[in-house]
């Protein structure tokens, strides 16, 4: 005999969960409620209906569902566990503001399920994959998202994705347990994943179009109530304040159940993708994957700007200030109930100026470079120092490594804090090998790589002697070249230096396409003169190509023993060290595997670590 | 979103809506609400389209290659069998 289990999810105080099931009570048996209450845990143990069970799932509060992929995952599995050994056939899933209009709620949804041969209901079910659907479209820019369904799906086309309303739902115990035992592989929006995943596990959804007209925001509930019923309405949604009492004893919980989470609010404020900073936007996007695949239970880290975007180009100057000046600082103007607020980029201190009262303060400081390489207009130089007044506003500065700590002291003097955590490269995706497919034929010999733009920091300059030099030595090696074109006049000097058809530019690449050319390359060149970090050292290492780098600024502290470094003024000590490389398999098997090993230690899962702990304790002084 | 900003955009939409044109589904010829179409940048931009719609190219009963015309559709309700009676 079907047994149906009526859950009703809220994180409303106890005076309102005791109104909200009075109200159910009219239409359902307690017996068959359960109270799945994402509260704080002191208005949980006030609750006073006996079937209740604790939501411990940071994911479960979020303040804008959709971007922050709010998840029933947690609640779910919590209400999978409160089952275990009872008899209940069916779960009826609603939100708190969900309201069951009818006697036969229960039982009409059953008929309905028999009638369809259905596993679940749902509402406002609809097909997506392939349209416009807003939250289909945000899930469709990760590529693990389409690799996630093919890889479980026990269906012939695994391309179909479902959406439908969280509010109401209706499942077989066989289907919601099914899915409660999944694990989410990534943040995927409620909406998107409990219909998409219960259809690619082989249940059948169905939509009950009928009742899709009840589920709409309307002006006043009561006023319509009778009207719907008689329309034939099983249940209404949304009534969202109606169990809140208006007077004075209304726990903080019900107006900001946020605070009442006990887990940390941490917002990362990333460099503007208008910016086209590459760099800026993979550091955000590991730092998301990073914490995303190990989040801690007491933390809950977001972007203001939801999820990393991919590689974009830098927008018009207009566009980017808009942004940077206007729209960002409004943005974070409006952020409430944050705990620590992350600046990922310096050149955005200014945001610190509209940080929410109370947040504690972080700027990740990646370099000042600019200040010293005078390559900056009168006017940039003065924009940037003045961003940089921000610095000694802030209650914490990360630097990347101790060398731009050194520098940063010096500007900001004694003030804010200061900490060096080094950045983290992705050992997985620079380890797993992947086809060289060049857009150019491959020069012949072995191959030298080099990374980055082409400002005079980078001392380019320095690479026709360095490589006539290899030349003399070894006969022909190659160039590959990745990053902003090479200036006609140093290009033209390489390609003397090279010989013919020996230097190959890449341009822009994308992260994969880059990971291979590191992987189809012998040893990287990095002849800078100034660096706040040097990420293609340790993305170079991760990848298995040797290195050979200069020993300026932050660079030795970065490769480590893993490298082999010359000064950037000497081009013969450059030159002799790849020769050696060339000439002596086993100098270069013994880099790479230092290289690997150091690689390592920079991961991105030791960065997320520190800077957990960085903001444990930030949080809790 | 704050009131003010809720309101500009409702009243930017309406207008932008009025301006733009009604879509009818090109298989059934159901409406499927009214958007304004533009191109920007090498993109079709739809704006103010409240339902989730799939864009298909049309085709042709006369071959031209100087014009090819894109309509919309959508998917059918989810009617799939449960597992092991086909997909």
């Amino acid at each position: 005999m079907a047994r149906v289990l009526n859950v009703i999810l809220t994180h409303q105080p106890p005076a309102a969960v005791a109104r909200m099931v009075a109200w159910w009570s009219r239409f359902v048996d307690p017996a068959q409620m359960l109270i799945a209450a994402g509260g704080s845990r002191a208005d949980f143990a006030a609750i006073a209906h006996p079937q209740k069970v604790f939501i411990e799932d940071p994911r479960l509060h979020t303040v804008d569902h959709q971007r922050e992929f709010q998840s029933y995952t947690g609640a779910f599995a919590a209400v999978a566990k409160w089952l275990a050994g009872r008899a209940e056939t069916h779960v009826s899933w609603c939100e708190f503001d969900h309201l069951p209009l009818d006697a036969g709620f229960n039982v009409r949804q059953l008929a309905r399920l028999e009638e369809e041969r259905a596993d679940v209901l749902g509402l406002h079910v609809h097909r997506v994959d392939g349209t416009n659907h807003p939250h289909y479209l945000y899930h469709q820019h990760n590529p693990d998202f389409h690799e996630y369904w093919a890889r479980i799906t026990q269906r012939e086309d695994s391309e179909v994705i479902l959406s439908m309303f969280g509010s109401g739902s209706f499942w077989t115990r066989e289907a919601f347990e099914a899915v409660a035992a999944s694990t989410e592989p990534f943040r995927v929006y409620l909406e998107i994943y409990l219909p998409t995943l219960a259809h690619h596990l082989g249940f059948r959804v169905r939509d009950v179009p009928e009742q899709n007209e009840f589920v709409q925001v309307r002006p006043a509930f009561d006023e319509v109530v009778d009207d719907m019923r008689a329309a034939g309405a099983w249940a209404a949604h949304p009534v969202k304040r109606r169990w809140l009492d208006p007077g004075p004893a209304r726990s903080p919980s019900a107006t900001n159940p946020r605070r009442a989470s006990p887990s940390r609010r941490i917002v990362w404020l990333p460099a503007h993708p208008a910016e086209g900073t590459l760099s800026m936007l993979r550091h955000w996007r590991e730092l998301e994957e990073a914490f995303q695949a190990a989040q801690a239970p007491d933390l809950e880290a977001t972007s203001a700007l939801g999820r990393a975007p991919g590689p974009r180009p830098r927008a018009h100057r207009l566009v980017r200030a808009w942004h940077k000046y206007l729209a960002y600082p409004r943005l974070v103007g409006q952020l409430q109930g944050v705990d620590v607020l992350h600046i990922l980029d310096h050149s955005f201190a200014h945001l610190l100026r509209h940080a929410p009262a109370g947040a504690r303060k972080i700027v990740t400081v990646h370099d000042i470079a600019p200040l010293a390489d005078h390559t900056l207009t009168l006017a940039q130089e003065r924009r940037f120092r003045r961003t940089l007044t921000w610095l000694n506003h802030a209650d914490l500065l990360l630097c990347d490594s101790a060398y731009t700590a050194a520098r940063v002291r010096e500007l900001v003097g004694a003030g804010p804090r200061l900490e060096v955590l080094l950045l983290g490269v992705n050992t997985h995706a620079f380890g797993v090998p992947i086809p060289f497919t060049a857009p150019l034929p491959l020069p012949a010999g072995p191959r030298l790589l080099s990374v980055g733009s082409v400002i005079p920091r980078k001392n380019l300059g320095a690479f026709p002697a360095i490589l006539r030099r290899i030349v003399e030595q070894c006969g022909p090696v190659s160039l590959l070249r990745v990053g902003e074109l090479l200036p006609a006049p140093l290009r033209a000097e390489i390609e003397a230096a090279l010989g013919g058809g020996q230097l190959a530019e890449l341009g822009r690449v994308s992260d994969t396409e880059l990971i291979s050319i590191y992987q189809a390359s012998d040893i990287l060149v990095f002849p800078s003169t100034l660096e706040g970090f040097g990420l293609p050292l340790v993305e170079a290492m991760a990848a298995g190509c040797a290195v050979v780098s200069s020993r300026a600024s932050s660079l030795p502290e970065v490769g480590g023993e893993a490298a082999l470094y010359f000064d950037p003024a000497e081009p013969g000590e450059a030159a002799a060290h790849v020769v050696d490389i060339l000439q002596q398999p086993p100098l270069r098997a013994a880099l790479v595997e230092r290289g690997r090993l150091r690689a390592r230690e920079l991961s991105w899962e030791s960065h997320r670590e520190k800077l957990t702990a960085i903001y444990r304790r930030l949080a809790g002084e | 979103m704050s009131k003010l900003k809720r309101l500009f955009r409702d009243a930017g939409l309406r207008v932008l809506r009025a301006l733009g044109s009604e879509l009818v589904d090109v298989d059934t010829g159901a409406p499927l609400g009214r958007a304004f179409l533009f191109t920007w940048r090498g993109r079709l931009l739809v704006i103010g389209l409240e339902n989730a719609v799939r864009p298909v190219f049309l085709p042709q009963q006369r071959l031209t290659y100087w014009k090819q015309e894109l309509g919309f559709t959508v998917h059918r309700p989810p009617d799939f069998p449960p597992r092991g009676q086909g997909s």
